[in-house]
């Protein structure tokens, strides 16, 4: 823990076709760390965050991460990565047998993810039928499963109602005690500039380490 | 492997179960779809089919062949044109036009236009029409051989009438014969009185010249006997001349006309002969000298159809395959599209498991959905068909289980290509109805371009089908040539590389 790099990202750009989406992004990131990256909408954010939790290859550079996991990365996406015709408990059970856990902790891993997530009444209720705020939960549940070393979540306070972002907020800050790195892409930059270590801001397909108490200011002036 | 597809396998069926609607259209859809086709073509007769009728004569054959019509179930209307007549076809009002003209007593002429455009239901009104028009000119043919065969049974009547007549000639001329020898026998003793009367002269003569030379002039009486003389030698000869003439002449004359009279009786009973000949002779072979009848080849059992197959049993074969090719295409593509679209298509794609094995282990639900389907719909038509399924399960299972593989490789390659749900359904709806479009049922093979032929003949669509209707028509157990074989494979080695390709280098297009 402390300063052990656990993901390094090397000049880093990607692009689809000829479009650019970002290009010589460099980012070190420590164990215990919650990294904040905010920008604007079609900033390229998500894009990062696919290519930093493996969906995407980088068009150019490199994803180091230093895990002895293997699967050292936990994802929750903005609309949620799960099936929504499966029951929360079936869509856990699901991604914890295609994760490789053993039958005999399954169980115990879900039944102590619902009861940390506070989600143990809806283990039998179809994802489409939930909320926003459980199914943000059940996504979270199911990228922590393994217990990753990296956690992260794309605007993972979307939609939530205040109630639901503190508590969220709490799981991350107390994950990251664990000596655990959470990675946040999101737009609400107030509840990250409280939440975060440190903040990123991805303007003009490039990154930029900004001053927390500044974050406003420089995101107004990055976006013109 | 096996382990993480039968998981992806598990996650599929849990999907479908969680759905009511998945679950309901993959259990009922192929219910509905046998229970809807056995209801509507368990009967095939043409029912309600409105034809228009033009006929300026409204005569008993007009009325008969409308009644005709109305018995096969027709709805007929008076056209009061030609033109009416037609424009009822062109604006759908009706399905064809008939004209019926009259040339002349008992000779009609029938005209029929129809609108080809539709295809499906145009020979079937032809064929009921032109049904409806052979039994009205059967029955005029029965008519006519009636006639006919009433003249032959009068024809001899006269004929033994005429010989009769003949015989009783003959005899007449018999009596005339006698007659004639007896004028003959009358002047022969005529010419014998004659011949007296010269004697008894000759002897006048002989006492006349006795007297002549004891010098008594009997010049006088010498010149009277030498006339009288001549005049019985010119009476004799006239009378032998008389006879030759008359009894001769009469003679030749009558002998021609007995002749003749023995010809013609001759000539009657011939006739008599024939006409025997002719009325033993079967008048139908003169209308339908070759009677042509027609079997199934797997039956010698007459008509268009086997007895105990119908019409549905023949369409059945195509049927299964049309269900396979598009719940297999269709339900595949979709199936992917949806999991790659799918939000846990992330969490997947970044999972330990490989793609290869989501590949397969969709491809392995998608196949057994659709082989729980066929089985469903063979079980199925078993209640209302006749063709042989038990008998020959083993060939249709292996069939079915070719082209549900084949058609499934291919939705599976159609929706790894296309990103959106409009690309995926249009390009597999295009692709089954490409493939359909060639199917034996739609166009045979010989009614397509000579260039074209060899190339659809490699469908594995088309030989697959072939395949599953001898199995189920004929009961021929499954058979594959080498041909075949390398078709399969080049097939779906293709589609597996169009798989490939799409899953691991169009990783990048965003969905």
């Amino acid at each position: 823990m402390g300063d052990e790099i656990l993901m390094e990202v090397r000049n880093i750009s990607k692009k689809f076709k000829k479009k650019t989406i970002f290009e010589g992004i460099n980012i070190r990131i420590k164990r215990g760390e919650i990294i904040g990256i905010i920008g604007a909408s079609g900033a390229g954010k998500s894009v990062l965050i696919k290519t930093l939790n493996g969906f995407y290859k980088p068009s150019l550079g490199e994803v180091n991460i230093k895990s002895i996991q293997d699967m050292p990365i936990g994802t929750s996406t903005q609309h949620n990565s799960l099936y929504r015709n499966l029951t929360a408990g079936q869509n856990l059970d699901y991604f914890a047998k295609i994760s490789g856990i053993k039958k005999k902790e399954r169980k115990k891993i879900i039944d102590n993810l619902f009861k940390k997530m506070g989600i143990a009444q809806y283990e039998k209720i179809l994802v489409k039928k939930l909320s926003g705020g459980t199914k943000k939960r059940v996504d979270i549940s199911c990228a922590i499963l393994k217990n990753p070393d990296i956690l992260i979540l794309d605007e993972p306070f979307l939609g939530l109602d205040p109630p639901l972002v503190k508590s969220l907020s709490k799981f991350i800050r107390e994950y990251a005690l664990q000596g655990k790195t959470v990675i946040i892409s999101s737009h609400r930059t107030e509840e990250l500039s409280l939440l975060c270590s440190r903040m990123l801001a991805m303007v003009n397909k490039n990154m930029y380490t900004i001053n927390k108490n500044q974050i406003p200011q420089v995101y107004l002036i990055k976006n013109g | 492997m096996v382990k993480e597809m039968l998981l992806i396998i598990e996650r599929n069926i849990k999907i479908m179960l969680n759905s009511k609607m998945s679950s309901a259209i993959i259990l009922l859809a192929p219910l509905l779809l046998i229970g809807i086709m056995g209801l509507a073509l368990q009967d095939t007769s043409l029912k309600n089919v409105k034809v228009s009728i033009y006929g300026p004569e409204k005569d008993s054959f007009y009325y008969d062949f409308v009644t005709q019509l109305n018995d096969k179930s027709f709805k007929s209307d008076d056209s009061n044109s030609i033109e009416e007549c037609k424009d009822n076809v062109i604006n759908s009002k009706s399905q064809a036009c008939i004209e019926l003209i009259k040339k002349g007593e008992d000779d009609y002429q029938i005209k029929l236009f129809v609108d080809f455009s539709q295809q499906r239901i145009v020979w079937n009104i032809i064929g009921t029409i032109q049904g409806v028009v052979e039994e009205k000119s059967r029955a005029l043919q029965e008519d006519s051989i009636s006639q006919l065969n009433k003249k032959l049974e009068n024809v001899p009547a006269l004929i033994k009438e005429n010989k009769e007549k003949i015989d009783s000639a003959l005899f007449k001329i018999e009596i005339l014969e006698d007659k004639l020898g007896d004028s003959e026998r009358d002047i022969f003793s005529l010419l014998g009185y004659l011949e007296n009367i010269n004697q008894t002269i000759g002897e006048m003569r002989m006492d006349v010249d006795e007297l002549s030379a004891q010098g008594v002039d009997v010049s006088s009486l010498q010149f009277q006997i030498t006339n009288i003389e001549k005049r019985i030698e010119d009476l004799r000869t006239e009378i032998k001349s008389a006879e030759k003439n008359i009894i001769d002449s009469s003679d030749i004359q009558i002998k021609r006309i007995k002749d003749d009279l023995l010809e013609s009786r001759e000539d009657l009973e011939d006739m008599e002969e024939e006409f025997r000949r002719a009325k033993e002779l079967d008048l139908n072979k003169i209308v339908d000298p070759i009677p042509l009848n027609y079997f199934h080849v797997s039956n010698e059992e007459e008509g268009t159809i086997v007895k105990d197959l119908g019409f549905i049993d023949y369409l059945i074969p195509s049927f299964f395959m049309f269900f396979i090719l598009f719940s297999s295409i269709i339900l595949s593509s979709v199936f992917i599209l949806r999991e790659r679209k799918s939000m846990a298509y992330l969490r997947n794609r970044i999972s330990s498991v490989s793609q290869a094995k989501f590949i397969s282990g969709n491809f392995l639900t998608i196949f057994l959905t659709i082989f729980l389907q066929i089985a469903l719909v063979i079980f199925i038509s078993g209640f209302f068909t006749n063709i042989k399924i038990i008998s020959n399960l083993g060939s249709i299972i292996i069939i079915c289980f070719i082209s549900i593989f084949l058609f499934g490789l291919m939705g599976v390659a159609i929706g790894s290509i296309f990103s959106s749900n409009e690309g995926v359904l249009a390009s597999s709806i295009s692709i089954s109805l490409l493939l359909v479009m060639f199917m034996p049922i739609i166009t045979p093979l010989e009614t397509i371009h000579p260039s074209l032929i060899k190339i659809v003949s490699m469908s594995p669509l088309v030989f697959l089908e072939t395949k599953l209707r001898l199995a189920t028509i004929f009961d021929i157990g499954f058979a594959i040539s080498i041909t075949e074989i390398i078709i399969l494979s080049l097939v779906s080695l293709f589609l597996l590389g169009i798989i490939s390709y799409s899953t691991f280098k169009f990783k990048e297009k965003e969905i």
